[in-house]
């Protein structure tokens, strides 16, 4: 792709090849797949190519035309299509997407199917062509506004990773040190389990001006995320003081245990005051001695063990009894609350109950669905923004001097461990005066129907 | 000294597999030797200074065509020398090509201008071989030359699969960097990788009947890519680059195969890949390379942590493959990971378990308990027990459920019979 395609083209050759064909309808119909409404974790690109990939042997055997959309729907028309070997191959997809609610194929009788509508030239030919412009004026639009935008970064490459190991070791991590709470909810009020400490990654890309994408490769990253451990195990000792929660979660690899840094910030903590070690599941699989290893000399050592950034569907295809983690943590996905979501959602609280829910975290909480339909599976543990925020609340209600600061710099504050932002605070002490707050008095809690009486 | 790069290896990274390579085809070769030749250039005779990097690179480039349309062939010594193998029918190409060469290496008193060089008189530069009455000094010279390689491991090699085990069992080296990676990759885009491609067959075995192959593992062996291109470096010191470099090699892998270099790989065979290589513009163009009805008789491999890493693309990339026909196996499983990966929950079609001697003493003990158990609940036609180099392995497999077995032991059987 060496020249810079209008990324509408496809559009106009779409909405020409429809007027074209609408001067002789006969036997021509148009499939429409709207891709584009998958939510946008389920549509990478590499995704939707595969999806389009689908109905090449129409294209070679049935003459039919492609159109992959430049907002991922894929339009296919065609002369006396075989329908069956269509409806085949949309069922195929829609079989890739089924995860998304928009796959799902619950909707009434009265309502059109929204992953595919089927148009027959001779009688839809107005709607098909409304269509074709509509889309071809978003595309146009979307068009504009991506050459005023800046372009993606690429992608972070071995060289690159060379070269950030040298900058990092000279680099001050402490001002980019953050922290997030962890919120348990019980019955009467809500209560901070443990603070997860980590890097900002936003900084770092700012102090050592990188201009590519550094999470762009799963394991270059995770290589990155190594020299990161050292580097924000040696800058706590210093600043982990700050607030001194009585658990404090910290990223890391399982082989940065064994560091020197790692050792002294065992050797910094207060009396009574507690790790909780969260590490990555391909960490984990790459070397499991080492977690059974690490796991149990941490709770040894009165610590635990943490699995982090589990997709939910983790609990489904593996017992993660047998690994036996003090915590996991599952990844909010916004398509877990749609509605009807086929199976999962009951068989779901069990997989959590069957694990135990005390000991699962839900993160990347954004609102209040999230910790709605966390509650209504059993997990009381929760972090992510929406946390954050009534935090934030709360704090400033409670602080005497917050008449001048907004919502948003309170938790941007607290966040901070130490540097620029927390010194901004005009009463420092008050962001860790916060560590209970009463719960959402009026959250329903939502629970599945019990299940019917046995005979019935 | 700046636009000079003097090559930092003490030896070309392709020498020791070329060298192999030569002696094999040397070997074949043996029976038909007529209107043969063979002519070695001593670049070694060369101060390293007037023998450039990119000099060395242009003056492979220099024999790209002649390679790949005229059956000439091509091998770097470990000593930068480089031996090409040709026939009087494209002896004249390969002349002006030589002609090239001396050019490009003008500057050194070793290319002293010798009229008769190119016609087949060896000279300080060049040394020729007219296979059928010179086969005898140019193959005992190829085997010394292979001789003195320190032997990487023994047999198949390391193969792709990242066990800590076998590679870090491996000499020690020093780790894995990303500037070191960087190379490598640089270095991968051209490589020849056929050379460091094995297979292996996995067969299904029951009671006393002959080995029934169902399908070819084709895989890189690390070992000797490691040997050719990393001697020094030990690999499995950084597992995340090392996860990397697997990518590359899948891209590789599958560009390969697209092209069909080996017309003996239409079907029956497995690969092992990434999931993300699945979802690669390069697999969709190694799928439509497959002739329709022979995607199902194609076996994925795919290692367990990659499939946890990210379990999502994992089902997308698993429905499609599925959808195209694919079968789709767990590899690389440990008496340790066994426990956590039911093929069942993760819709894998087969799991692959890697024997290791001390297994069944393990399996009775109490920390294999859980392995064990996942063995007898396994389902038999779907689990491989690979890497059985004895005949204990096969014996103790078909005690325990196996069918299907893979391993140095299974070539020993199957190689006999290949040649009937």
């Amino acid at each position: 792709m060496a020249i810079e395609r209008d990324p509408s083209q496809t559009e106009r050759q779409l909405l020409d090849t429809i007027e074209r064909a609408g001067r002789s309808p006969a036997g021509r119909t148009a499939v429409h797949l709207h891709l584009s409404d998958l939510l946008p974790g389920n549509r990478p690109p590499a995704h939707l190519r595969i999806a389009a990939r689908l109905f090449v042997p129409l294209e070679t055997a049935h003459h039919v035309q492609i159109f992959t959309l430049s907002n991922g729907d894929i339009l296919v028309l065609g002369k006396d299509m075989p329908e069956d070997e269509v409806d085949r191959i949309v069922h195929r997809v829609r079989a890739l997407f089924e995860r998304d609610p928009l796959a799902f194929t619950d909707f009434s009788e009265r309502e059109a199917d929204p992953f595919v509508s089927w148009y027959a030239l001779e009688v839809d030919y107005d709607d098909l062509h409304a269509t074709a412009a509509r889309l071809l004026g978003d595309a146009e639009r979307r068009r504009d506004v991506q050459r005023r935008a800046v372009k993606p970064p690429r992608p972070m490459l071995p060289a690159d990773l060379d070269i950030l190991q040298a900058k990092l070791s000279e680099l001050d991590v402490r001002p980019m040190l953050r922290r997030q709470p962890c919120i348990r909810f019980q019955a009467k009020e809500a209560q901070i389990a443990f603070e997860e400490v980590f890097i900002s990654m936003a900084d770092v890309r700012q102090a050592l001006d990188v201009d590519y994408d550094m999470f762009a490769d799963r394991w270059l990253f995770q290589d990155l995320s190594r020299m990161l451990d050292g580097r924000a195990l040696a800058g706590l000792p210093e600043t982990a003081a700050v607030g001194k929660p009585d658990l404090l979660s910290l990223n890391l690899n399982l082989e940065s245990l064994e560091s020197s840094e790692y050792e002294m910030v065992v050797r910094s903590l207060r009396p009574g005051q507690k790790l909780v070690v969260e590490v990555q599941v391909i960490d984990v699989f790459s070397n499991l001695p080492a977690f059974q290893r690490t796991r149990d000399s941490l709770r040894e050592n009165g610590h635990a063990i943490l699995i982090d950034g589990l997709h939910p569907a983790v609990l489904g295809a593996l017992d993660l009894g047998l690994l036996d983690p003090d915590w996991i943590k599952i990844v909010w996905h916004p398509e877990l609350a749609a509605p009807q979501h086929p199976r999962k959602s009951e068989e779901f609280a069990d997989l959590v109950n069957d694990f135990g829910g005390e000991r699962v975290v839900l993160s990347r909480c954004d609102n209040e669905t999230s910790i709605m339909w966390g509650l209504s599976k059993n997990i009381t543990a929760f972090q992510g923004r929406f946390l954050d925020a009534i935090l934030g609340t709360v704090t400033m209600t409670k602080c005497p001097r917050s008449a001048a600061c907004t919502m948003k710099e309170c938790v941007a504050r607290r966040s901070a461990l130490g540097g620029r932002l927390r010194a901004e605070c005009p009463n420092p002490p008050g962001l860790d005066a916060v560590t209970t707050f009463a719960a959402p008095a009026a959250a329903p809690r939502r629970r599945p129907p019990p299940p019917p009486p046995v005979g019935a | 000294m700046h636009d000079v790069i003097v090559p930092d290896q003490p030896e070309h990274p392709l020498g020791a597999a070329h060298e192999k390579r030569l002696l094999n085809d040397l070997k074949r070769s043996a029976s038909n030797t007529k209107g043969r030749w063979a002519v070695r250039i001593h670049l070694s005779r060369m101060k390293p200074q007037t023998r450039p990097e990119h000099s060395l690179r242009a003056c492979e480039h220099t024999f790209n065509t002649l390679v790949a349309r005229h059956g000439v062939r091509f091998y770097w010594l470990r000593n930068f020398d480089f031996v090409l193998m040709f026939t009087t029918l494209n002896a004249d190409m390969v002349r002006s090509a030589l002609v090239k060469v001396r050019f490009l290496f003008a500057g050194d008193p070793v290319v002293a201008d010798s009229p008769d060089a190119l016609q087949g008189v060896s000279d300080q530069f060049m040394t020729w071989y007219r296979i059928d009455a010179d086969y005898d000094r140019l193959f005992s010279q190829i085997q010394g030359l292979v001789a003195d390689h320190r032997r990487p491991g023994t047999g198949a090699g390391v193969r792709r699969h990242r066990h800590a085990g076998p590679i870090s069992q491996q000499r020690r080296g020093r780790p894995l960097t990303a500037s070191m990676l960087a190379k490598v990759e640089t270095a991968l885009v051209s490589a020849d990788l056929s050379s460091h491609v094995r297979r292996q067959s996995v067969c299904a075995l029951v009671g006393k009947a002959i080995p029934d192959p169902l399908f070819t593992e084709v895989f890189v062996s690390i070992g000797d890519l490691r040997e050719a291109m990393l001697p020094h470096v030990e690999l499995a010191a950084n597992p995340w680059l090392f996860q990397y470099l697997t990518q590359t090699l899948d891209r590789r892998v599958l560009a390969m195969l697209t092209r069909r270099d080996d017309r003996t790989l239409t079907q029956g065979f497995s690969i092992n890949l990434n999931v993300q290589s699945i979802l690669s513009e390069d697999f969709l163009k190694f799928d439509d390379s497959l002739s329709p009805g022979s995607h199902g008789t194609v076996v994925l491999e795919l290692r367990s942590e990659d499939i946890f890493a990210d379990l999502n693309a994992y089902f997308f990339a698993r429905d499609f493959v599925h959808q195209r026909g694919y079968r789709v196996c767990i590899d690389g499983l440990t008496w340790r990971s066994l426990p956590f990966v039911e093929a069942r929950r993760l819709g894998a079609d087969l799991v692959k378990v890697v024997w290791q001697d001390d297994l069944p003493q393990i399996l009775a003990s109490a920390p294999g308990a859980l392995a064990a158990r996942a063995l007898r609940l396994g389902t038999s036609g779907r689990m491989i027990l690979a890497r059985c180099d004895t005949d204990a392995a096969i014996r103790w497999g078909q005690d325990n459920g196996f069918t299907l077995f893979q391993g140095r032991h299974i070539d020993k059987v199957l190689r006999p019979l290949m040649l009937m």
